[in-house]
Order: structure tokens, then sequence, then C-alpha cells
């Protein structure tokens, strides 16, 4: 059994139209370097230097990672990742 | 995306809740199939700003499930612009990364509101006509 990765329409570009990938379990770091092995190009979307993107929110089964362990938070065969930009704008500039 | 189709009660609930935001921006999703919208997410605004937004993040996750749930698409995006004309910012095109869903802008800073939709992507910016059925 593996994690099962949801990614957000944006993104399946990247991964052939597929909503739902799997990856290897570790930390979110090791599910980010997983999936960037796997679908080139889709690792620099999600994060930078080993953070998420400001603008980019992942949950672990139902919960925010911000409220977890962030990019370290363990993630288990079994778990579900879900990536989801975030939808932000503004008349600011 | 070629133009947006939405129903007349969904486009006023929209105006209501841009309205009821005011003086800040309001914003949400509205769902559906292709072009033609059947369901509105009114969401909140996390930055409570007149000129700047975010979706709460945990009301977004909940509502992506939702349309999964229901069968339907992010059809698109809205929020408005209290103190400018309904036209994309240079804010609004770099933070638009649902570059498949339209862009609704609600323009309320003259009189009656005015609504605009666009598809914004890396290639550039067009406006789609919005059809109230």
């Amino acid at each position: 059994m593996a994690v099962k990765v949801r990614i957000p329409t944006p993104l399946q570009k990247l991964t052939q139209g597929r909503e739902e990938v799997e990856a290897k379990a570790g930390s979110v770091v090791d599910v980010i370097s997983d999936l960037d092995a796997q679908f080139p190009g889709l690792g620099e979307r999600i994060s930078e230097n080993g953070k998420v993107r400001r603008f980019v929110n992942i949950y672990l089964n139902e919960e925010d990672i911000r409220f977890l362990q962030a990019e370290q938070t363990a993630v288990k065969d079994g778990d579900e990742v879900s990536i989801i930009p975030a939808i932000a704008g503004g008349s600011s500039r | 995306m070629k133009r947006l189709i939405l129903p007349a009660d969904i486009f006023y609930e929209m105006l209501e809740h841009c309205i009821g935001c005011l003086p800040d921006e309001g914003c949400g999703i509205l769902a559906g199939n292709d072009s033609r919208i059947s369901k509105i997410y009114k969401m909140t605004n996390t930055d409570s700003s007149p000129v700047s937004y975010m979706m709460d993040p945990s009301e977004q996750f909940r509502v992506m499930k939702d349309i999964r749930k229901n069968g339907l698409q992010l059809a698109a995006i809205f929020h408005s612009h209290p103190v400018s004309e309904p036209r994309p910012s240079q804010k609004d095109r770099e933070l638009a990364f649902y570059d498949d869903a339209a862009y609704v802008i609600v323009g309320l800073s003259s009189g009656l509101p005015h609504v605009r939709a666009y598809m914004i992507k890396e290639s550039g910016v067009s406006e789609l006509p919005v059809e109230v059925i």
C-alpha cells in the first residue's frame, strides 16, 4: 500500500491528466520528492528549497499540515495527501 | 471555455454576497459542468481587505471535496473589486493558478455592479461573455 496523492486540476498537465497518483510514505518533503521523480517539474510547483510554496496548501487526510509538523509531517501508507493551490488575488496592484 | 452561463438566482446571490462583504472584497466559487454553473459557494476572505482576498484554506478544502462528491467541476472563481474596475489586476493575474476556470470579477466602484469574466492563462487574458438565464 502506498500514499494516495490528490493532484489539483492545474497540475494535472504534469501527471498526464491523472487526478490521483501514488507516492512512497515518508515525510511530506519525501512525498514531494517522490512525486517529482515520477512527474518531473511537479516538485517545483509545490515547494521551493524544501518549503511548501506560500500559495499552496497541503492536507494530510483532513488536516492542514501547517497545523501538524508542516513539511516534516509523517505520511504513512494508506494516508491521503491533497495538494490545493490557494485561491487569492485582489485589486491591490 | 467560451462563455459562462449563470442561472439568475446564483448570479444575484453572488452579487448579494459581494455587496454584503463591503467594504472588503468578497469571494467565492462557482461549480458546474463546463460553462454552465449550478452551485455557488460563498467563501470567507481571510484577508478582510478592500483590495485583496484569500479564500479560507479549510473552507476551500471542504468545498473541493463537495464539488467532487457532486460530480461537478470548479468552473469559475469570483471576487469583487469594491474600489476599482472589474478588470484583473497584476495580483489577480499572478495568482490565477486555476487556469482552466473562469475568473469572475464583480466591480462595485460605480453605482450598479458590473460583472465581467476572464480566462487568465500564462499566454494572456481573454474576456468571456456572461449569460444570465
